[in-house]
């Protein structure tokens, strides 16, 4: 009988944000599946919940036949259902071979290791993916690729019935990606249900058979790859609307002089970075994830270490030894990951607007609580922030009221905000505000102010940015003005084929 | 931060009761010796000592960390002052002054062990309780050193204003309590204490520097527990190097009890202050009624251990709370956009 | 021949070794008494003690977790086995009854980890107190003495100048290493503490094998404290405790098991164990008094974190390098 895995009316919420809502998806075996939508679509959620990792709130998971309800990976894993994943999971200390054979290694009954039988199965999958790794090297002492390969390496040889792959060939080079693809062949030809999660078009046209899209949570349909286009699946995994969501953006048409100047700036991450951002414009930084368009706005705040290169604003010379000194000459930056380096989630929505202001906010000895407070709700009225009191937590928030709170902080009168570098604003928070902060960036620029806008979703950044730096590698490979963009060359840049 | 709904809904409102009843408790129990103005004044005493210190412990915990060094570096201070005092001849005002720079130079070297190698703040304090106790040994052996006639400290340790009622170090305890209030709810230090003990990443990417902080909070400890220590000598007149050792441990206790949280980032004196009292009339009230020191070392871990559940468990039921109004916002957004 | 060379000079534990042969050099070149017949013995017993809490103390933290409790548990159990014996309980029923109690003592630690969500570190601080408050409560101050002449040989038999609790230490140290090294359920615990997470989405309960290793600890505990009473003779509420406790996580430190837990095995942590009191009882038979020994545990502690956290930091940078060069 054909294997098969059919998930059913899977729900599942987090804080501020309902993750998953309504899964049904059957994924057939003998047949490569690919898995795709925006960042924050919902994809690795539901890998989380294949895997037993999370528990959904509703909904079951028949494989070929037999109802499942997990409540710890190991379930998961027993039941024959393997992931790769994105952020690889391996023991650094630990040697390859143990790490491949993590959840069993070899041993007789009495629980004694047998290290000559783990050595030889574990060099017979090294020779069968056609690597050079020492079994016995601990894996923290690996290339990322290696690790990379590590990794698949532990699902593979579990020989399960189902094997999801999240993003598997981003830290990976042609030869490797090739292997993978060869592997990935072997196990669609045994039958196996293979689930893969990419965000690269060409590799998904290349290697899979059928397609299920998501888009904010919920699955928007399945198609079969071959008869489908790039477009298409495009235009599905972003929406109906989209097109509208842009139009009706009011942009500003009056682009000022330079505001800030990069030249040659290299940190341990980026190398060799040159830009300009002038006034009143939206800058663009495409890129894959880890291309380093979050480190080179770390360097400019002054929160890496710069090694080398000038940063001139409004054509003086600065350097920033801490984030404080760029924040007092007016460079802001709302961090890519919101509830780790954003927000303050303990504390309140007027703490939070009021965090990097507090001198300007006393009287005296003490904090002035009325100035505070007409500041914090100078930015709730501004942004549009819902919700009943100012001295809401903001870990009680929605992703998107959250993202209001940390613009409206870096936006306040108190601050004289000169530049707003925005990382991945719109991460994790629904359509319609989304809609509401790519306004929110066109309205800054009109302001005056350099908008630095970093989104990993093309569309977004083509629609909203007017000039975009593509970043691959710690490089920047490519400047394209909004009017010559189009997902093709920014991609081809991104990737660097 | 205005709260909402009245005081009686309040977590001040379940310590006061709290409050109360262990004190009516220990009284009936005690057959009325809990209230003799005597033990009250006990009661006092041991709250100058564990308000001091527990200060110190708040405000770390409420930058989410620990200083398990306080005791000793309190005992430390003490056995310098007495050093200096008695041994050398220094006056007794001097002396104190030197001792408290001391500890705060012990306080220094926690923060830069932590901030600079990197160690966990735990094991940090930790080795420094070991090295002080074993320099405090060192200097007064296990005997002590003996305080006689030295006028600042006699006039901190015996003075009492009001007839006899009010000791000095109720006073300057007292003051110490109120100041450090004001700061923690008043003032953009405090602030920056609660910001930084919310989210250290974020705070320092708003322009905060959590790692001055540090240093602040770990030497303010120490100075605390210096005052603590020579405080302890002027009333008990020998200088011990394990005298304040066990309040290390109480101070962290009152802080949980008083509703600071674990994790750091919220909590505030006075739930604090309500702690120390708590503990401070427990403890009296455990000995008033007859058990020895012992019992109060079984209660106080359990009191610790229970303070901590009901932290973690707190802690819990906050983030289910979380989740289910997202899902329940969530809910209602799909109507709307539905509509 | 080359390559033996070359496995002893990339491992930490020959360092280590190098240097407590070094410390002893010294000492003995200081205090000509310190090699003597008499003075070994004094160096094997007092490693004995911590050793055996050392071993559990050491596997603890390899898997990620932490517990300031082992002193206090292995007092307060060896006070209720004490009780036992001189009730009349045969020795060999009592010593496995306060193994028992220490294994109970340490499922109250995992309760207050796993189901109260306690951080350990001050969690088993708080029991400590309540345990070692026990104790004295229970011996009302008093040491409990033992005249069970058979007991006394479980403790205090000796072979020449080896003390037989100095092969107790042995033994557990070659028998845990063996099993850390060569057990599936070994590689597990390492696997816990080296990546949690990675661990979990592998299958292995993590919960499962912190329970055993917090049992494992406090049961090893205890019989340290049984060791140590059927060789004194007696216990008393202020034996073990946090000095103790200390002293065995320090060893464990020194002999390169990695604070966070993953890394580290029961070779080096014997190797610590010996400096430790090698570097202990040295000080002591310069003429030191007990007060400096106990300022010097303090020193210890933070040079081995600090030796944690220097090899860390070259570890990363070898690795930096490595991945610029490609």
């Amino acid at each position: 009988m054909a294997e098969y895995v059919e998930l059913k009316n899977i729900n599942k919420a987090f804080p501020g944000v309902r993750a998953l809502r309504d899964i049904d998806l059957r994924v057939e075996g003998g047949l490569v599946t690919a898995l795709i939508g925006e960042n924050g679509a919902g994809k690795s959620t539901l890998l989380k919940v294949l895997s037993g990792e999370i528990r959904p709130d509703t909904g079951t998971i028949d494989l070929s036949g037999e109802i499942k309800h997990f409540s710890h990976p190991k379930e998961a894993i027993d039941a024959g259902i393997s992931v790769i994943y994105q952020e690889r999971q391996l023991v650094p200390m630990m040697s390859v071979m143990e790490n491949i054979f993590i959840d069993n290694i070899p041993s007789n009954k009495a629980g004694l290791i047998n290290r000559r039988e783990l050595k030889k199965r574990a060099t017979e999958i090294i020779e069968t993916f056609g690597l050079d790794i020492d079994p016995e090297e601990p894996v923290g002492r690996l290339s990322v690729a290696q690790q990379q390969m590590v990794e698949i390496m532990k699902a593979y040889r579990r020989d399960s019935r189902v094997i999801c792959f999240d993003e598997p060939t981003a830290p990976l080079m042609d030869a490797e990606i090739e292997t993978l693809f060869r592997i990935i062949r072997e196990l669609r030809d045994q039958g196996k249900v293979v689930l893969y999660v990419s965000h690269r078009m060409g590799e998904i046209f290349q290697i899979t058979d059928r397609l299920a899209i998501m888009k904010d949570g919920a699955m928007v349909t399945t198609r079969v790859t071959a008869e489908t286009t790039e477009a298409e699946v495009v235009k599905l995994m972003v929406g109906r609307d989209v097109g509208d969501t842009y139009k009706n953006l009011v942009r500003n048409d009056r682009i000022g002089p330079v505001l800030l100047e990069v030249e040659g700036l290299n940190t341990e991450a980026v190398h060799d970075i040159s830009f300009q951002l002038h006034e009143g414009e939206v800058l663009g930084f495409a890129g894959l994830v880890g291309a380093g368009r979050t480190e080179v706005m770390r360097a400019l705040f002054g929160d890496d270490k710069i090694l080398s290169g000038t940063i001139r604003l409004e054509g003086k010379e600065v350097s920033f030894k801490s984030p404080r000194e760029a924040i007092e000459a007016g460079i802001m930056l709302c961090p890519e990951d919101r509830k780790e380096e954003g927000l303050i989630l303990p504390r309140s929505i007027s703490d939070n607007i009021s965090a990097p202001v507090l001198k300007k906010l006393r009287k005296g000895l003490f904090m002035d609580r009325r100035s505070e407070t007409e500041l914090a709700q100078a930015g709730k009225d501004k942004y549009n922030i819902k919700t009943p009191t100012l001295d809401k937590r903001t870990i009680e928030l929605s992703g998107g009221n959250q993202q209001k709170v940390i613009l409206a902080r870096w936006t306040s009168d108190k601050l004289n905000t000169r530049i707003l570098i925005l990382d991945e604003p719109t991460k994790g928070i629904d359509v319609g505000t989304k809609a509401e902060v790519y306004q929110m960036v066109c309205d800054l620029a009109r302001e005056g102010k350099g908008v630095i806008f970093i989104s990993s979703e093309l569309t977004e950044v083509l629609n909203v940015a007017d000039r975009i730096i593509v970043m691959h590698d710690g490089h920047i490979t490519g400047e394209v003005m909004r009017e010559e963009a189009t997902e093709e060359n920014v991609l081809a840049l991104a990737m660097k084929e | 931060m205005k709260t909402k709904g009245s005081f009686f809904s309040t977590k001040y409102f379940t310590l006061l009761i709290i409050i109360v009843a262990l004190l009516v408790i220990f009284t009936v129990w005690s057959k009325g010796q809990m209230i003799m103005p005597i033990n009250i004044r006990n009661i006092l005493n041991n709250l100058v000592l564990l308000g001091l210190i527990g200060i110190g412990a708040c405000y770390l915990m409420l930058y989410g960390e620990l200083d398990i060094s306080a005791g000793a570096i309190g005992s430390f201070a003490g056995c310098i002052c007495a050093l200096l005092a008695m041994r050398m001849g220094i006056p007794s005002a001097i002396a104190a002054i030197i001792a408290i720079l001391v500890g705060c130079v012990a306080g220094l070297c926690n923060a830069l062990m932590i901030n600079i190698l990197k160690f966990p703040p735990f094991i940090a304090t930790m080795s420094m309780s070991y090295i002080l106790q074993g320099a405090g040994y060192m200097i007064a052996t296990s005997q002590g050193i003996s305080i006689k006639k030295l006028a600042f400290l006699n006039f901190i340790g015996d003075t009492k204003f009001f007839n006899g009622l009010v000791p000095v170090m109720i006073i300057i305890t007292v003051l110490f309590l109120v100041v450090y209030g004001i700061i923690l709810s008043r003032t953009q230090f405090g602030r920056t204490i609660y910001l930084c003990g919310g989210n250290r990443r974020a705070a320092r990417l708003c322009g905060l520097n959590p790692k001055k902080l540090s240093y602040m909070l770990y030497i303010n400890s120490a100075f605390l527990a210096s005052v603590a220590g020579i405080i302890y000598i002027s009333r008990v007149k020998t200088a011990l190097p394990t005298a304040l050792t066990s309040f290390q441990f109480t101070g962290v206790t009152a802080a949980i009890l008083g509703g600071v949280a674990f994790g750091g980032g919220s909590g505030n004196m006075v739930g604090c202050t309500l702690g120390m009292l708590i503990l401070a009339i427990f403890n009296n009230g455990v000995s008033t009624v007859g058990f020895n020191a012992n019992y109060t070392k079984v209660f106080n871990g359990v009191l610790l251990i229970i303070g901590l559940a009901l932290d973690a468990i707190a802690a819990r039921r906050n983030a289910k709370k979380v989740v289910a109004t997202s899902l329940a916002s969530a809910k209602t957004g799909k109507k709307e956009e539905t509509a | 021949m080359n390559k033996l060379i070359k496995r002893l000079t990339g491992s930490r534990n020959f360092y280590l070794f190098l240097f407590t042969v070094l410390i002893i050099v010294i000492f003995q070149i200081a205090q000509p008494r310190y090699l003597s017949a008499d003075n070994i013995r004094n160096i094997l017993y007092s490693v004995s003690v911590t050793g055996i809490l050392m071993v559990g103390i050491a596997n603890l933290l390899i898997s990620g977790n932490m517990d300031l409790s082992a002193g206090a548990v292995g007092c307060f159990c060896t006070i209720l086995g004490c009780k036992l014996i001189n009730l009349g309980v045969p020795w060999v029923l009592a010593v496995l009854m306060t193994i028992g109690m220490g294994i109970c003592c340490g499922l109250l630690n995992a309760f207050m980890t796993y189901k109260l969500g306690i951080i350990p570190f001050i969690g088993t601080l708080g029991i400590a107190s309540v345990w070692s408050g026990l104790g004295a409560v229970i011996t009302k101050q008093a040491s409990v003495t033992l005249t069970n002449e058979a007991f006394f040989k479980f403790g205090s038999t000796k072979f020449g100048i080896i003390p037989i609790a100095f092969l107790y230490v042995v033994f557990l140290c070659i028998l845990y290493g063996l099993i850390m090294k060569y057990t599936k359920f070994g590689r597990q615990v390492y696997m816990c503490g080296g990546n949690r997470v990675a661990a979990r989405l592998a299958g292995i309960k993590g919960e499962r094998i912190g329970t055993i290793m917090m049992c494992n600890c406090s049961g090893l505990a205890a019989l340290a404290g049984i060791v140590m009473a059927s060789r004194m003779h007696l216990i008393h509420y202020q034996n073990l405790q946090d000095t103790s406790t200390m002293g065995a996580i320090t060893a464990a430190l020194l002999g390169g098991v990695a604070f966070g837990g993953g890394a580290g095995g029961m070779l080096g942590a014997f190797i610590g164990l010996m400096l430790l009191n090698c570097f202990k009882n040295g000080i002591d038979i310069i003429g030191c008094n007990e007060y400096v020994q106990i300022l010097f545990n303090g020193v210890l502690l933070a040079a081995a974190m600090a030796v944690d956290f220097f090899n860390n930091l070259s570890r990363q940078k070898a690795l930096k390098a490595k991945n610029a060069a490609k």
